[in-house]
């Protein structure tokens, strides 16, 4: 019950100092807002982009040539690589799919007609998450039959007939010399990028770009996917070393991998090291708010030094005027931690527009303010609370 | 109710120190109505400062109500001041953010007195010393004996056994001073003990018995023949 008074006294006490308060509070506010802010953007981000991630299909390895080293025949990646890799990690592997991209030319009537022709075998669709809307995909027939049957994506049917439904007819294509027509079997739905426009993906049979290529045998690279419950960060090195052993050049260096868990580390440990960064920041702001809030306690305190000796005269303990400063010192920290929330609310809601990611303030970002600016409030108080508390009840009267 | 046994207070140290009250002996019954006279730096204000438990002696024993009260801890001397003592200065004292009301609550808020309850008392109060229509003002809203009526209301608001005013008139015109000393002499025919310092002797005059400082020594302690 003293202490809803004492509390009462505190607030009137802030709201009677109104200005002086508040710019007591810009350094909580400014710390508070980047630390909610850093941390609701960068769990928006994580979330966003493990998401995109997670979509390219989780549980592959895909396995190219190290841009750095000098690739000699003998190093090349070939079909049967596939078959090797497939038989060897049989208990692991699902599927392995080729890597083969070539520029090819649309003679048709399109704004761009320079499309990506993207070999692949029957495994191909399921391995890049490809959702077919008409027709089907590429099959081992057409693999084996050397078939020239292609799918394309929606939008690039839309252009070509008026009509995403284009199965059944035919594209001509050119690859430099020779133009030849292929069958679309099938119509997939073509899915945003993580890196933006980019040319419309069109695929194949691997074996039909080999011959249409002349790439005898040759692959770009190679996915291996595993199955579901394989954790494949333990499995990448595991393929190169394999390859590396059968083509005869250990250590290397001529492959190099990539998997979305690998990707989704990597940007998980970029967003932990910003954080750490900007958390930096925000802990020498709130450092500053927190002298700034026991150097206005001080002042406070010499100002009612008189009071102060009032109050002991009527009887106030230790106790009593202690806990009157301290909570006047929280309550300026924590009203200061909700306008810096209520700020970093703001900055959250534009952020995540510019950004085009559905951000909001995260929970433990909210905890963590209220905490922050509580601890603060307590421990800058602390001092100048006990300084009010022990001054001498007559030395206090006397004081004008 | 309250005695004195040679109380000496030393302010400070060395050649430096100061002997404000030089074993100072006296003794004080329930319902007793004291001034305190002597010229200025004769130790009144230091003596009413250790009756009020606001300091400790430097030696000698003081015992109020029975209970020695130079060897008591912070905490006890405030909890004797918030019950015991009823404390009234020259220069008021108030807060000046507070109303009358709140002002006069000030003292019950520090011993625990639920809010319905202290408002009561401190209307209660203000009643006594003439100032009900006055509740909602704040000190600079009230004219210099106003402002020591609502600190004499603040000082009986816990009911404490004694009244301690050092020079309560010594900053008001003649009427107010008249009114301030009614209201005392009202108190003390309830039976209230009362200590006034002044340096008036119209004001001593009222009381029943006249202590008289010099130097910090008790030279006079005679009972006023009214
Ligand atoms: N805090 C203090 N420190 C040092 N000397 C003091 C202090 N307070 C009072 N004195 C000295 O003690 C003596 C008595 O002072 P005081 O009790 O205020 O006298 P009075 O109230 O009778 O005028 C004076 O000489 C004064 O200067
Ligand atoms: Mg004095």
């Amino acid at each position: 019950m003293i202490l809803v008074e004492i509390f009462l006294i505190a607030i009137s006490s802030i709201w009677s100092n109104k200005i002086r308060s508040f710019l007591t509070m810009l350094g909580i506010i400014i710390g508070i807002s980047s630390v909610v802010t850093i941390i609701s953007l960068g769990n928006a981000t994580e979330a966003e982009i493990t998401g995109i991630l997670s979509t390219l299909g989780v549980n592959k390895v895909t396995l190219y040539y190290d841009g750095t080293e000098k690739i000699r025949p003998d190093d090349r990646l070939h079909y049967n690589d596939m078959v090797l890799i497939m038989d060897n990690f049989e208990d692991e592997v699902i599927s392995v799919t080729p890597l083969i991209t070539m520029m090819v030319k649309l003679i048709e009537n399109v704004e761009e007609p320079g499309v990506v022709f993207s070999g692949v075998n029957e495994y191909s669709g399921e391995s890049d998450n490809l959702e077919l809307i008409y027709g089907r995909f590429i099959n081992e027939f057409d693999v084996d039959g050397y078939k020239k049957n292609v799918i394309i994506d929606n939008e690039l049917s839309s252009e070509l007939f008026g009509d995403i439904d284009s199965t059944g007819r035919s594209i001509l294509v050119s690859s430099g010399k020779i133009t030849s027509a292929y069958n679309i079997v099938g119509v997939y739905e073509k899915k945003e990028s993580l890196f933006g426009e980019t040319s419309a993906t069109t695929y194949v049979p691997y074996t039909t770009m080999d011959m249409v290529f002349n790439l005898q045998g040759e692959l770009g690279g190679l996915v291996v996917n595993f199955y579901e419950k394989i954790d494949v960060t333990a499995y990448d090195s595991k393929i190169v070393n394999f390859i590396e052993r059968y083509k005869g050049n250990e250590g290397e260096n001529k492959y190099a991998t990539f998997s979305a868990e690998d990707q989704i580390e990597m940007v998980s440990t970029a967003l932990a090291t910003l954080t750490i960064f900007v958390s930096a920041i925000a802990a020498i702001s709130l450092l500053v708010g927190g002298i700034g809030v026991m150097n206005i306690m001080l002042v406070s305190v010499t100002e009612r030094t008189k009071e102060i000796g009032i109050r002991k005269a009527m009887g106030a303990q230790h106790k009593d005027i202690m806990l009157q400063f301290l909570i006047e010192a929280l309550m300026i920290s924590l009203l200061g931690g909700i306008v810096g929330t209520t700020l970093g609310i703001i900055f959250i809601n534009i952020a995540g527009n510019l950004m085009e990611i559905p951000a909001t303030l995260s929970i433990d970002a909210l905890i963590l303010a209220i905490i922050f600016s509580s601890s603060v409030g307590i421990f800058f108080g602390m001092y100048p609370a006990n300084k009010a508390a022990s001054l001498d009840p007559i030395e206090a009267l006397r004081y004008e | 109710m309250l005695k004195a046994k040679k109380l000496t207070k030393i302010y400070g140290k060395g050649e430096l120190s100061v002997e404000a009250l030089k074993d100072v002996d006296f003794e004080v019954h329930e319902g007793e109505f004291i001034s305190i006279m002597g010229p200025s730096g004769s130790g009144k204000s230091t003596l009413m400062y250790i009756l009020g438990c606001l300091d400790r002696p430097t030696s000698g024993e003081y015992i109020l109500d029975d209970v020695e009260i130079q060897s008591m801890t912070r905490r006890e001397l405030a909890i004797v001041r918030n019950k015991q003592i009823g404390f009234v200065f020259q220069s008021y004292n108030l807060l000046p953010r507070l109303s009358a009301l709140k002002n006069v609550e000030l003292g019950m808020i520090y011993a625990g007195v639920p809010a319905d309850e202290r408002k009561k008392r401190a209307l209660d109060v203000l009643e006594k010393v003439g100032l009900a229509d006055r509740v909602k003002h704040r000190p600079n809203e009230l004219s210099g004996g106003e402002k020591q009526r609502v600190a004499i209301a603040r000082a009986l608001a816990n009911n404490p056994s004694i009244i301690l005013a050092d020079e309560p008139t010594g900053n008001l015109d003649s009427k107010s001073t008249e009114e301030i000393l009614e209201i005392f002499k009202a108190l003390n025919r309830d039976g209230r003990t009362i200590i006034i310092v002044t340096h008036e002797s119209d004001v001593a005059d009222i009381t029943k018995r006249k202590l008289t400082f010099k130097d910090g020594r008790l030279i006079r302690d005679e009972v006023v023949a009214s």
